[in-house]
């Protein structure tokens, strides 16, 4: 199993690598950012120094290793557009796209497991039916549109919540419920399918037979042993979440990392464009490890290989 | 299954239409899929005006029921006066073109990979999956955005980048298939019996895996769907004054509070569309091969 983890890891440090690359010279191909940073009536000697200053007059791979050597101490560059260290820029960003997914993330639990349960014990009724349907709509709800939605109902019709902007709970619940839209659709949907299997094993009919209550049954006996799959995807999924978060960030006006890299695409401020884009491949690839690795411990036939 | 290729065919016919009765197929997508593609074929014909001609002394006028609102615009007017109504109908060919060119290119380059990957194993294999593995890590959304800022929004560039970004979910899947069909007997024959590697993977094996290239095919077109349209909203996807339904939603979110029927619509049709796609492909995916259930 060392080797089976080892290998996990050495091809997640692959694709890390590979993906900054990626990055590094996509970035770099959209755009000259010095033409956005200079004035009209700035001379060309005024180009070229700001040119060199940036060290853009060096060849792409120089200015890749030095962009490795830097990420890995952490020193992620200063953002050309706002004059700041990229590192302070994504600490306020962060945390609010973070308090966002979180929040869509709980809301996608609390309604989505016990959803799907219920739906898979009291299977073709009316539940079922709805919970079932509740799911195909979610995935298939363009998420701008389910927000602006939200927003004429609760902001401009009933003036019960506000349309944008960060604050308080009442700012959250709107963006929440959108980009939870997704998500819950997703494991309502899987625990559904996931009890369904564990509800027609023998263990479950066993612990039928020998009388032990309805609930303890299906929470005991079949919840937990239909809960794996599930946590795997949804701490898959929640990574996403937060790359997802772009659409909704930008409905509500929400300044998280999504607003963050569009405007930054949009302006040619590769530091910042990169170091976002990167760090939620980071975040994907790493999330992936650790189910990968979740799993060897969990199933025998690679616990025991080797 | 069966050595003859011919006898494949009809093994996945009977499949598809075991039992078949008109009451086992989901009428109502079915229907509502029917009337967006006649929609799109016939936009031309069916739109009361050009989707892109503003009548500037009738902006914002409500849909016909509303109070205000006019029988020459059944769905009202947007903030140029264009018609909502012929927009939205000119919009479905944009989705729908976006859609179906999407997954046959990328369903066609992701078949390829993934029956090359599983038929030949070693180190053909490794390569191709690390890649596609790499490439299946990359957030969508964001390198959508990229790769648009990069390329220039236009129909063409959608359509390249959402292939970019969807081949590698049919080679992950087919090439999981193929590792299950390679090791049946009826490969090993056809191999004694001197048939080429393609000629293998194209009679023998292809046939093998469709229903799963079709079931991903109609699901996904439902994702490009909302991926398109997602980007359009944002402003890296079909640059305006093109009626794709995500720009009419992006070109209401100001006035949303004002004239919720810009909006409202282009999303409505989204979600039927997408729906009925969904619904279809679950259906489909049932009645073909229910393993496929983690999809």
């Amino acid at each position: 199993m060392q080797r089976y983890i080892a290998d996990r890891i050495l091809q997640a440090i692959l694709c890390i690598l590979v993906m900054s690359a990626l990055v590094f010279f996509l970035v770099r191909l959209t755009g000259d950012p010095v033409e956005y940073l200079i004035s009209d009536q700035a001379t060309q000697a005024d180009y070229d120094r700001i040119y060199k200053a940036y060290g853009f007059d060096r060849p792409f791979y120089v200015q890749y290793v030095l962009f490795l050597k830097n990420m890995v101490t952490g020193d992620l560059g200063d953002s050309l557009y706002l004059h700041r260290p990229v590192a302070s820029i994504l600490r306020t960003r962060f945390p609010a796209t973070l308090q966002l997914a979180v929040a869509a993330i709980l809301i996608s639990l609390v309604v989505g497991l016990p959803l799907g349960v219920y739906a898979a014990v009291g299977r073709g009724t009316g539940l079922d039916v709805s919970a079932r349907f509740l799911a195909v709509l979610g995935q298939s709800m363009p998420p701008f549109w389910l927000g602006l939605m939200l927003i004429l109902v609760f902001s401009v019709w009933f003036r019960l919540l506000p349309s944008g902007g960060k604050g308080g709970i009442a700012n959250l619940i709107l963006p929440a419920i959108t980009l939870s839209s997704w998500l819950l659709a997703g494991i309502t949907r899987l625990t559904r399918s996931s009890m369904l299997d564990v509800l027609g094993t023998e263990y479950v009919k066993l612990a039928r037979i020998k009388g032990a209550s309805e609930p303890k049954v299906i929470w005991k006996h079949a919840f937990k042993n239909a809960l794996l799959p599930v946590v795997t995807f949804s701490a898959v999924m929640s990574v996403i979440l937060v790359a997802g978060a772009v659409i909704t960030e930008t409905v509500f006006a929400w300044p998280g990392l999504g607003q963050l890299v569009i405007q930054s695409v949009i302006r040619r401020d590769f530091p910042v464009t990169q170091a976002v884009v990167l760090l939620m491949a980071v975040l994907y690839i790493i999330a992936n490890l650790l189910v990968d690795i979740a799993y060897a411990f969990l199933n025998p036939k690679i616990r025991y290989s080797r | 299954m069966n050595p003859d290729p011919k006898e494949n065919r009809a093994w996945f016919t009977k499949k598809l239409f075991r039992g078949w009765r008109l009451a086992v197929v989901p009428h109502v997508p079915a229907t509502i899929l029917c009337i967006f593609i006649l929609v799109a074929l016939f936009a031309p014909q069916l739109s009361p005006y050009s989707p892109t001609e503003a009548h500037f002394l009738d902006k914002l006028m409500p849909p016909a029921w509303v109070e205000g609102g006019s029988s020459e615009y059944i769905l009202g007017t947007d903030f140029m006066g264009r018609d909502v109504l012929s927009r939205l109908i000119h919009g479905s060919r944009v989705s729908m073109t976006v859609g179906m060119l999407v997954i046959v290119v990328a369903g066609s380059l992701g078949t390829v990979i993934g029956v090359i990957s599983g038929y030949f194993g070693g180190w053909i294999d490794i390569l191709l999956m690390r890649f596609t593995d790499i490439t299946l890590s990359i957030p969508a959304i964001l390198m959508a955005i990229i790769l648009v800022a990069l390329f220039g929004a236009s129909y063409f560039n959608i359509i390249l980048v959402i292939v970019l970004l969807l081949w590698p979910r049919y080679a992950r899947q087919i090439r999981g298939d193929v590792l299950n069909v390679k090791e049946q007997e009826f490969v090993a024959l056809a191999d004694v019996a001197g048939c080429s590697h393609i000629r293998i993977m194209w009679q023998h094996i292809l046939p093998n895996v469709l229903p799963t290239i079709l079931v991903l095919a109609t699901l996904q077109v439902g994702w490009v769907i909302i991926l398109e349209s997602s980007l359009s909203f944002l402003g890296v996807g079909i640059p305006p004054p093109q009626p794709a339904w995500g720009v009419m939603v992006a070109e209401a979110r100001g006035l949303v509070s004002s004239a919720w029927w810009i909006a409202l619509f282009p999303g409505l049709a989204i979600l039927f569309n997408v729906l009925s796609l969904n619904i279809l492909g679950d259906w489909l995916r049932d009645r073909l091969d229910p393993k496929l259930r983690s999809i």
